[in-house]
């Protein structure tokens, strides 16, 4: 019985004490990727042309992910957020824009994960989807 | 303290930590589902009631695990065994849920810091429960003495 108190005590000790250094290990890691991410997303961005064209049905659906892109690079990401949520919303009844769906959505994980390069990444790839 | 029990307890901690990073997830995919039904957006429901569904389980079974490893004090090979099928069952899911998709949810194309972390985890659980495994005889000896 002492054994198994004893082995409760030091297990908690070392969930304690495993965690700090793995923790520190993935943030510098993931810093490292980001910053990585960043440099090729001012690349495509420099490149990127505009993609909305008259006839497309999908325009109002862009210019939302546009504004949240915009809203992205100026830092407000809660207004990015109501963005690509109205653009997610009005992609609802379209099946045939899952794939939109889902980069519109990690855009929404990455910058709830304070991820910007990423989330610009999935912003623009949603867009390419719908263009 | 033996090297023995070193990796036993380094184990329990990795699970118990593991557990609690699946707890923040699944708590991150209801705060997601809240803001997609303030938005109206109602077509995402049953995606997020099966993840933060999954998601807890994944966190209780691995408290669970720590707890028969506790119970059986550990020497027996078989919370071992457990152990390590079901973090290859989880991380074989979570590949197939960035590749191929899996059902309901489909293909999620995000990597978030949270899921690099538990997987980095995982996989430190299935290495310290092969090593304690063969280590049990001389853990047997470690407790015994």
């Amino acid at each position: 019985m002492t054994i198994i108190s004893q082995s409760y005590g030091k297990v908690i000790l070392f969930s304690l004490l495993s965690i700090v250094p793995l923790l520190l290990i993935s943030n510098s890691v993931l810093s490292f990727g980001q910053s990585n991410a960043t440099n090729s997303i001012a690349i495509t961005s420099s490149n990127q042309t505009n993609t909305t064209s008259a006839d497309n049905p999908n325009n109002e659906i862009i210019k939302s992910i546009d504004t949240g892109i915009l809203m992205i690079k100026s830092g407000d990401n809660d207004g990015a957020k109501k963005s690509l949520y109205q653009a997610e919303a009005s992609l609802e009844d379209q099946p045939n824009q899952s794939g939109a769906e889902k980069h519109i959505e990690a855009s929404l994980k990455a910058l709830k994960d304070g991820d910007t390069s990423g989330a610009l990444t999935h912003a623009e790839e949603a867009k390419k989807g719908l263009a | 303290m033996t090297k023995n029990l070193l990796i036993i307890y380094a184990l329990c901690g990795i699970m118990a930590i593991t557990g609690i990073l699946y707890f923040l997830v699944a708590y991150g995919e209801y705060t997601d589902w809240m803001e997609l039904l303030n938005f109206g957006i109602h077509d995402e429901t049953t995606e997020k009631q099966v993840e933060i569904t999954l998601f807890i389980v994944s966190g209780l079974i691995y408290f669970g695990l720590v707890l028969w490893l506790l119970k059986t004090r550990f020497i027996k090979r078989l919370p071992y065994i457990v152990t390590i099928l079901v973090s290859i069952a989880l991380i074989s899911t979570y590949i197939a849920s960035r590749t191929v998709g899996v059902p309901i949810v489909g293909v999620e194309l995000y990597v978030g810091k949270l899921d690099l972390i538990s997987k980095i985890m995982q996989i430190s659980v299935i290495a310290l429960s092969i090593v304690a495994m063969y280590r049990i005889n001389r853990l047997v000896y470690s407790f015994t003495k």
